[in-house]
């Protein structure tokens, strides 16, 4: 492109747009300084930022106060979405204040604050907690303590990260947002029973437990009908999610924290509570963690619950870890018609650690993972080859009925052969469609 | 067989589309819906060249669509690759000259193709400076420097 400025047609072409265009265009510059910047650029750029209607600022210390100074300025009728970080908030506070007051008598819809810092002592401003224009609400804060009542009366969509949020917090703000459907919580570690009993119109929740976080430990939701949970190490029962259709499970397996410790036995009672609870749900995905840990199940003869599932997706690479527990699931779900294994290798809890715990109790690892037809399964991803593949496709076909379609995505990156390979020794049935696959793209299962 | 309907460019030129196609420029939409589509409908501020872009577009997204729905099993063993795919399009769709760029720009806006609207106002001063933007699209300043020194002071933050 770079002999456009020589193209005659182009000349002059920008400044006859009308204002709403440009300021479309603007709406798509990284930031607000850079929209800002270009009030330089002739005297009617000068305001053009101004009726942008999306903001988005990264403040620090030294910027802090010009920053409220220039928004003064900001006169767009129409407003959409506001983005704020904040870095150093002890030295802010007066000017977060001052910019929440700003989005809020703008009615931003969708208000995003990212206030992350150490300092104890920062609270939101009780102003805050009132409004009936935010739509979407996003919060990454250490602290949120509502010393008020609480009232987003429009809000749909809530997500917090890393809060330190309490029972008492948590229930203020759920009561608050009568119309709330999406809610996630990110390593909201303080949080030990969330109840959204009330929340009748919540339909989806999303909640991350990384690394040590404990909370919440318990989930009452009796009107969501969609479920991501990602364990930690410590359980979390899930009391009540009577309405359940569709539900992703899987456990955070943080090698990399020292304080890390493998508890096979509370996992195993964990997830076997929350099959219980997944009974009805239709649509089921399981990652390679939560599988293993069911397998551990499995093989201690723990009995495990027949599932309504039609749709399941295991989102793991085919390993011996995983095979007794998805030979049970399959046998203990009758109705489903179709089960789609997508290579998977995010956060995998190594299969040494689950040799060990098998030791401690005595048993033998290796007689355990043999699978019962005598067959020797592959340890890892790096070594699946073309036989262990086809015996998947004859274990899932031997131990389902209602099936209509099987599909297995491998990763390409750790193949060692080529899947036209298998396609000959698949098994043949004539009621279920067998689709194999590879891919060299991350798969969405990564994506937690 | 699908319902055609026929667009004339500013050249005269007819460019024959499904109605499907033709149905994703709200625009359009709203001339379908009021019956008065027939004879062609005279694009006299789009040229030809924008038109078969544009066309190309919907006929993308059209299929995109179309594809997604039949195959709706398929986001959930690819995941987010599926719209990758398409953003990927995109991204090549894009890579225009300017000329072509405002072109497109400007039929999105007439035609109402949110899509396509977003797509070319993200592309136009994408990584662009300030400097490079005057340069490019031939902005003059017009301030004296009295003026400019007062615009800079008044928002300094944002030009460090």
């Amino acid at each position: 492109m770079g002999d456009d400025r020589k193209i005659k047609g182009a000349v002059d072409r920008i400044n006859n747009l009308p204002d709403v265009i440009l300021q479309h265009i603007l709406c798509f510059v990284p930031t607000t300084k850079v929209a800002i910047s270009t009030s330089l650029l002739s005297r009617r750029w000068r305001h053009l930022w101004c009726e942008v209607p999306s903001i988005s600022l990264d403040v620090d210390t030294l910027t802090a106060a010009s920053v409220n100074e220039t928004l003064t300025r900001y006169t767009a009728p129409m407003t959409k979405s506001f983005h704020l970080i904040l870095e150093n908030i002890t030295e802010n506070i007066p000017y977060i204040d001052r910019l929440i007051k700003f989005a809020m008598s703008h009615n931003f819809e969708n208000l995003s604050l990212d206030l992350c810092s150490s300092y104890e002592e920062f609270k939101l401003p009780d102003f805050f907690y009132s409004s009936d224009s935010f739509k979407q609400l996003k919060i990454y804060s250490h602290k949120i303590v509502p010393y008020c009542t609480v009232s987003w009366t429009s809000l749909q969509k809530l997500s917090l990260r890393f809060c330190r949020l309490s029972d008492e917090s948590m229930s203020k703000i759920i009561s608050g947002c009568p119309v709330l459907e999406n809610l996630t919580l990110y390593d909201c570690y303080k949080l030990k029973v969330l109840d959204l009993s009330k929340s009748l119109r919540l339909r989806t929740l999303v909640v991350h437990r990384n690394m040590g976080a404990e909370g919440p430990r318990q989930i009452v939701a009796p009107h969501i009908h969609c479920l991501r949970l990602l364990h930690s190490q410590s359980s979390c029962t899930l009391v009540d999610v009577a309405s359940l259709t569709e539900a992703k499970l899987d456990i955070c397996y943080a090698l990399s924290n020292p304080n890390f410790k493998f508890k096979a036995e509370p996992l195993q009672v964990m997830v076997l509570k929350n099959l219980e609870k997944l009974q009805n749900a239709e649509k089921l995905t399981f990652g390679g963690n939560f599988v293993k840990i069911l397998s551990l199940a499995e093989i201690r003869g723990v009995p495990f619950p027949i599932l309504k599932v039609k749709s399941l997706t295991l989102d793991t690479v085919i390993c011996k870890y995983v095979i007794p527990g998805i030979e049970r699931l399959l046998q203990n779900s009758p109705d489903l018609e179709k089960l789609i294994v997508r290579g998977k290798i995010y956060n995998s809890m190594p299969g040494e650690h689950l040799d060990q715990y098998l030791k401690l109790k005595s048993l033998s690892p290796d007689q355990c993972w043999k699978s019962k037809d005598g067959f020797s399964w592959n340890k890892s991803r790096l070594n699946v080859q073309p036989k262990h593949v086809t015996s998947f496709m004859e274990l899932v076909l031997k131990n389902t009925e209602k099936l209509d379609k099987i599909v297995v995505l491998l990763d390409e990156r750790y193949l060692t052969f080529k899947i036209e390979y298998v396609i000959p020794t698949l098994p043949h049935n004539s009621n279920v469609t067998i689709v194999l696959s590879s891919t060299n793209k991350p798969m969405a299962s990564e994506e937690w | 067989m699908s319902k055609k309907i026929i667009f004339e460019s500013s050249e005269g030129e007819s460019f024959e589309v499904d109605e499907a196609v033709a149905l994703e420029c709200q625009t359009i939409k709203n001339m379908i819906e009021d019956d008065c589509t027939d004879g062609g409908i005279p694009l006299a501020n789009v040229n030809s060249a924008t038109l078969t872009k544009v066309i190309d577009y919907c006929k993308k997204h059209v299929e995109a669509a179309a594809a997604a729905e039949a195959n709706a099993g398929d986001k959930d063993i690819y995941g987010a690759n599926k719209d990758i795919e398409l953003k990927t399009w995109d991204e090549e769709f894009v890579k225009v000259d300017q000329p072509l760029l405002f072109d497109l720009m400007l039929a999105a806006n007439f035609l109402i193709i949110p899509g396509l609207l977003d797509l070319t106002c993200k592309t136009m001063m994408r990584g662009k400076t300030v400097l490079q933007i005057r340069e490019i699209f031939h902005i003059k300043k017009d301030y004296t420097d009295a003026e400019e020194a007062e615009v800079r002071k008044e928002n300094a933050w944002a030009f460090e």
